[in-house]
């Protein structure tokens, strides 16, 4: 029985204690959660909202889950975050309208939602921005690096995400309307499903059917690479674009395999999103749509790139 | 090997070692608990707590079905994905098709069930050597199932009803964590006071035995692993209110930490040890590492890795108290 009692009077003094201590700090707080923390693309954005952190003196929390898929876990780190009472909450959601409930608890605790990457499906609107890249656009600038090294009449292949995948949609869509613009004939426009693997078939298959092929757009990085492989084993060299300027994808522009890829403007989205959450606590007016940028990343800029990512992730 | 009649008073009453080992599990929990509030002036508030409960409460449901498999040393690795398959069915059948609510999330537990039944047929009729093999083939074919049934696209707007008990709290306290109490205490009841229940931990201590007493070794497996199924589809009902949205990839590795809850709660792999009261404590003790540490802002690979090192521990423990009973 006196250990139980010990027992409550540990609890009471931790109370007492941890009382005292909530007072003392005043920073704003503001609670950032991602889709994950262990993968590369995920630790540039968190690196981004870290450093801006750091600038404008904020009470971080920053969290993922250790895999995209993990759904049920990131919600349930927005609601720890929740009770902290954060001032804002930067959030990016794995599966959009899993994350309606505990964004209208957000809502309920007056705690303004600043949406990066992702953003929710559309009947939600209960959020003060969603920072994020303009896939029309990033499309857009890839069909025109790969216009400018093409000639009117070439043939290109597309390759496009999953069906009913709009991010990928609407990126080949933009390199589309580019290319045929410049008089760049599409030869071919296939589901590629964001995978390497699936690329390197379908772009296989092109070949067979049109083997004068002189270029190639992707979707995604994966897709370049798959695309790439299938191209030097039928000993072509033509210029493969993709999208998301992954480590691997920079380090093949550098030797010359790929042509570019296109950047998303991940570190913007995390550095956007504090900045945003402040000007959001301080009453400032936020526009409901930010575009965080894509930039193109060939030859010349791949080296900087690279060494920016090894200096970010230190 | 212990006899029949050891095994069903072993339900009853639970031995010494048994008792020492649960006083250990609550007092690893209570211990973690006092840390957390030391650590997190966010711990030990009401509204935390109840955040700890919601969030527990849908592996809570998961590891009661889990727990009947490994009490009867076998393991149910479908669980994860017969909750995204069960949920998606709800979702075709309420929001797709427009069936009311309650027919769909009939259609829900009916799903859950079946699939149940069939992890336990494929044992018992089939004779597929090891529920592992069997519940293993489930996972993936009701995980791809779920994937093709709505072409991975989740679906959400369900009416009240159906998100009720994720999603509604009354007077602060969560439903969905009234209803892992009830349920534990059910099942804590159906365990140690009806003839079937302690059949079960018979069959778990000695199938051949059990076999040769006259009780019906088959129809208690199958029975287990359709409550598994049956307990999995309603923690879906609860995630899916929890989120008002059914998704393919629900689940995903909730068996793994139904087995480590179970573990956790000293269970042993072996068949016929273990307590539900305890598995409890073993859901509770994962819940409240993840909560604190996601309060202490730390990375979730530690989580991962903290939760391993406690499966760890928590087995040792086991195997020390296992010689303890095999020495006395």
């Amino acid at each position: 029985m006196k250990f139980r009692h010990l027992m409550f009077a540990l609890a009471a003094a931790a109370v007492a204690i941890n009382a005292g201590s909530a007072a003392a700090a005043e920073k704003p707080r503001i609670a950032v959660i991602l889709k994950t923390l262990s993968s590369q693309y995920w630790k540039v954005v968190a690196a981004g909202a870290q450093d801006a952190a750091k600038k404008y003196d904020v009470d971080l929390i920053l969290l993922g889950p250790p895999t995209e898929d993990a759904v049920e876990q990131q919600i349930n780190m927005v609601q720890d975050a929740l009770s902290q009472h954060p001032g804002a909450l930067v959030f990016s959601p794995s599966q959009p309208p899993t994350a309606v409930g505990v964004l209208k608890k957000a809502a309920e605790a007056k705690v303004p939602v600043i949406l990066v990457d992702t953003g929710m499906p559309e009947r939600f609107t209960d959020y003060v921005t969603f920072i994020g890249t303009d896939n029309l656009a990033a499309g857009k600038a890839g069909g025109e690096a790969l216009a400018k090294v093409l000639k009117k009449g070439d043939k290109v292949i597309l390759l496009d995400g999953a069906p009913g995948n709009p991010s990928m949609t609407d990126r080949v869509d933009g390199a589309k309307e580019v290319l045929e613009a410049a008089g760049i004939e599409v030869a071919s426009r296939q589901p590629a499903y964001s995978d390497r693997e699936k690329a390197f078939t379908v772009t296989q298959n092109i070949l067979q059917s049109t083997p004068d092929i002189a270029g190639v757009f992707a979707g995604n990085d994966e897709e370049a690479l798959g695309a790439m492989r299938a191209l030097q084993q039928s000993g072509k060299k033509v210029p493969v674009i993709g999208v998301d300027a992954n480590d691997e994808n920079l380090k093949a522009i550098l030797s010359g395999d790929l042509y570019g890829s296109i950047a998303q403007g991940n570190y913007q989205m995390g550095y956007l999103g504090i900045e945003k959450a402040l000007d959001a606590i301080n009453g400032k007016p936020v526009d409901k749509r930010i575009d965080s940028g894509a930039t193109l990343v060939t030859k010349e800029n791949a080296q900087k790139v690279l060494d920016d990512r090894a200096n970010m992730s230190q | 090997m212990t006899s029949v009649a050891d095994q069903l008073e072993k339900g009853k009453k639970g031995s010494m070692t048994e008792r020492l080992y649960s006083l250990g599990v609550l007092l690893s929990l209570l211990l973690l608990c006092l840390i957390m509030s030391f650590l997190s002036n966010r711990f030990l508030t009401m509204d935390n707590l109840m955040n700890v409960a919601a969030q527990a409460a849908v592996s809570a449901i998961v590891s009661i079905g889990m727990f009947l498999a490994i009490l009867t040393a076998g393991i149910d690795l479908s669980v994860g994905s017969i909750l995204a398959l069960s949920t998606m069915v709800m979702g075709v059948v309420g929001v797709n098709w427009g069936f009311g609510p309650y027919t769909s999330i009939l259609a829900c537990l009916a799903t859950g069930a079946f699939l149940g039944l069939c992890n336990g047929l494929m044992l018992t009729q089939l004779r597929l050597p090891h529920p592992f093999i069997s519940t293993l083939g489930m996972q993936k074919m009701a995980r791809g199932i779920a994937l093709v049934i709505t072409a991975a696209a989740p679906i959400s707007m369900f009416p009240e009803p159906v998100t009720y008990l994720g999603s509604a709290s009354v007077g602060g306290i969560p439903v969905s964590f009234v209803l892992v109490a009830v349920l534990y205490i059910g099942m804590y009841l159906f365990l140690t006071r009806t003839t079937t229940g302690r059949y079960i931990y018979a069959v778990g201590g000695n199938k051949e035995a059990s076999r040769l007493s006259g009780i019906r070794v088959n129809g208690i497996l199958n029975l287990v692993y359709t409550i598994s199924g049956f307990t999995a589809a309603l923690a879906g009902l609860v995630l899916a209110g929890r989120v008002d949205a059914v998704y393919p990839l629900a689940g995903l590795d909730y068996e793994t930490d139904a087995i480590a809850a179970v573990i956790i709660g000293g269970a042993s792999f072996f068949g016929g040890v273990g307590s539900i009261g305890n598995t409890i404590i073993g859901v509770l003790l994962i819940a409240v590492l993840r909560n604190g540490l996601n309060l202490l802002n730390v990375d979730s690979a530690y989580q991962t890795f903290a939760i391993g090192a406690v499966i760890i521990v928590a087995v040792a423990v086991d195997v020390v108290r296992q010689k303890f009973m095999v020495a006395r």
